[in-house]
């Protein structure tokens, strides 16, 4: 048991690493995310800075916390890259046949794209987030978290966000190998992060049905609790109850993802891809 | 000792069949197909075995390799590899064979052969000096050094599928799946990849099932052949047995004088012929080949002759062509 976990913890690390390498395997590419990502957090600041000042009753935080939260979300999904994480890499290995040689490993295929899609987070936390985001912060005057506590909550909170999409996108992923493709699905789902995680929106602006449909779906888990606890919206109690619903969405999906990946690799067994 | 038991093996695969209805009504309400990949194949390969599992395109040669490797699982019948039932235990297998799909690689494409390489000894879990001892024996094999810190992107073909038998042997499996290992590849590439793999073969005594189209890889690396078609096993057995089956004839190119009738006598027979040269045919279980040049001789003024051996490409071509005209029920049966 201790040496299977041993294995499982050497493999993580190992593919983390290689995903890492690969994310800057395109020079060009690196330094063109980093321009992006600096541009896309100062315009999406610059816009929410002009809502407040316009319509500062309308906000239940300050305008310092609306801009904080908006870098923030902006920063985190820049290092999560929501829209093309593990369902795009299943949907390009299901057409491409490749998926056959992930299954030959003797390492499960979800484990394998959980530990890839780590390492590519990590390496674009340390060279695309960091280096973009700090001069900004310094910049637009955004504030530190709202307590030293709120920042460690934050920070679990954002690796929970990590594993909490990568397990959305694996299920969004397993549709593929009945539809072969990802049009379609993948318009809803991303229309339903959009909308529901928080990431351009803060949820404490949604009316009251829209708030209480995006408290019973996992997605303000992803974008909302992770921002919300950094800048203070969330703390003590009820910045602890958030992580906690992230962690529970984090089992269940996890549950709901081996079940999936179970019947699909017994469909696949019998049924080819 | 045996290492790979196909027991009646079968596999079928339920497939859309449009059958000309319109889309619309194959999305209302979608019919299917059994399609038959695999029916009812059995073998045995002993270990350090090298066997050519020959057939045309669409015959169910790699559903047999997926069904040996654990990606598939039979509809019936029973596959064993080194043991162990490859599906239920995937990953312990996983440990023993080594697969190489040619039209796939299994390289991370954008990163050096080196990084995938460090990489598959954490899956693989290989100590570092087993790691180290097998990856300088590959780069002295393989050739690896001169392309090993390169992104896989950036390979040749010839240099890729290297670098691919290489990462299916880093573990040092015992049996060895090569899924048309060779396609595409140039005379240099394809000389150096059969001379690992049959060196590969004498020294760890590895067992290796080869799909392939080219009949080169054949002469030079297998002691046996099974041919597939149409889902069935045809043939089993010899290079030498597979030639007496399917071209039973020796053909003979003669340079004569001047033009003679045809010769189309009983076991011999004309069948080409251009300005000043002629091709004769003959059985081979009806005439010996002293007999037969002398009975040319006779007949042609012959200034030179040839004789054709029939290659197994020649073989293997005679024997899809006759499988694609004959009916199934006259189709020749295990």
């Amino acid at each position: 048991m201790t040496s299977a976990v041993g294995h499982g913890g050497r493999v993580l690390l190992a593919f983390a690493w290689q995903g890492a390498r690969t994310s800057t395997a395109y020079t060009t590419a690196y330094w063109m995310e980093l321009l992006n990502a600096a541009v896309r957090v100062f315009a999406v600041v610059t816009v929410w800075a002009v809502l407040y000042r316009s319509y500062p009753q309308q906000f239940p935080v300050t305008g310092g916390q609306t801009k904080t939260y908006a870098a923030v979300t902006q920063l985190t999904a820049v290092m999560l890259t929501w829209w093309s994480g593990a369902h795009h890499r299943i949907a390009r290995q299901v057409r491409d046949g490749t998926l056959y040689v992930d299954l030959l490993r003797p390492v499960s295929y979800p484990f394998q794209l959980l530990c890839w899609e780590l390492g590519e987070s990590a390496a674009r936390l340390g060279l695309v987030v960091l280096p973009a985001g700090i001069p900004l912060f310094v910049l637009l005057g955004l504030g530190p978290p709202g307590s030293a506590a709120g920042g460690l909550l934050s920070a679990a909170s954002t690796v929970l966000s990590f594993v909490l999409l990568y397990e959305c996108n694996f299920l969004v992923g397993l549709v593929v190998f009945r539809t072969l493709s990802l049009k379609g699905v993948q318009h809803a789902y991303h229309a339903l992060i959009t909308l529901l995680s928080g990431l351009w929106i803060p949820l404490w602006l949604y009316p009251g049905p829209l708030a209480a449909i995006s408290q019973v779906l996992p997605f303000r888990s992803i974008f909302y609790t992770p921002a919300a606890v950094y800048v203070g919206y969330l703390d003590g109690p009820a910045a602890v109850r958030a992580c906690a619903v992230q962690l529970g969405w984090a089992v269940v999906l996890w549950l709901g993802l081996e079940a999936g990946w179970a019947g699909t690799r017994r469909a696949l067994s019998a049924q080819g891809g | 000792m045996t290492e790979v038991v196909v027991h009646e093996l079968a596999k079928s695969f339920r497939v859309r069949d449009a059958g000309g209805r319109s889309a619309v009504a194959q999305l209302v309400r979608p019919r299917y197909a059994v399609k038959e990949a695999v029916r009812g194949v059995s073998f045995t390969i002993g270990r350090g075995e090298m066997v050519a599992y020959l057939g045309p395109n669409g015959a169910g040669k790699s559903t047999t390799i997926k069904c040996l490797a654990g990606i598939l699982a039979p509809t019936s019948g029973t596959v064993r590899v080194g043991g162990l039932t490859p599906v239920r235990q995937r990953k312990e297998l996983a440990r023993r064979v080594g697969v190489v799909f040619g039209h796939k690689t299994s390289l991370w494409w954008d990163v050096p052969v080196l990084d995938t390489y460090q990489l598959l000894r954490r899956v693989y879990d290989l100590p570092r000096a087993r790691f180290e001892a097998r990856l300088e024996l590959l780069r002295d094999t393989l050739g690896l050094a001169e392309f090993e810190r390169t992104p896989a992107r950036q390979l040749s073909l010839g240099q890729r599928m290297r670098a691919d038998l290489g990462a299916a042997l880093l573990h040092g499996p015992s049996v060895l799946f090569l899924d048309e290992p060779t396609v595409g590849l140039d005379v240099l590439a394809k000389e150096s990849l059969r001379t690992f793999i049959r060196r590969t073969n004498e020294t760890e005594g590895l067992t290796v099932l080869l799909t392939t189209h080219d009949m080169r890889d054949v002469e030079e690396l297998c002691q046996r052949i099974l041919v597939i078609d149409h889902g069935r096993l045809v043939f089993d057995g010899t290079p030498a047995e597979i030639t007496r089956r399917w071209v039973p004839w020796t053909e003979i190119t003669l340079e004569v004088a001047r033009p003679v009738p045809p010769m189309a006598g009983d076991g011999i027979e004309e069948v080409a012929r251009e300005p000043g040269r002629c091709t004769v045919r003959f059985t081979r279980s009806r005439y010996s080949l002293p007999e037969v040049m002398a009975v040319l001789a006779n007949h042609y003024p012959v200034l030179d002759c040839r004789v054709n051996e029939p290659t197994i490409e020649a073989v293997v071509r005679r024997m899809y062509e006759s499988s694609a005209t004959l009916p199934a029920s006259r189709r020749p049966q295990p």
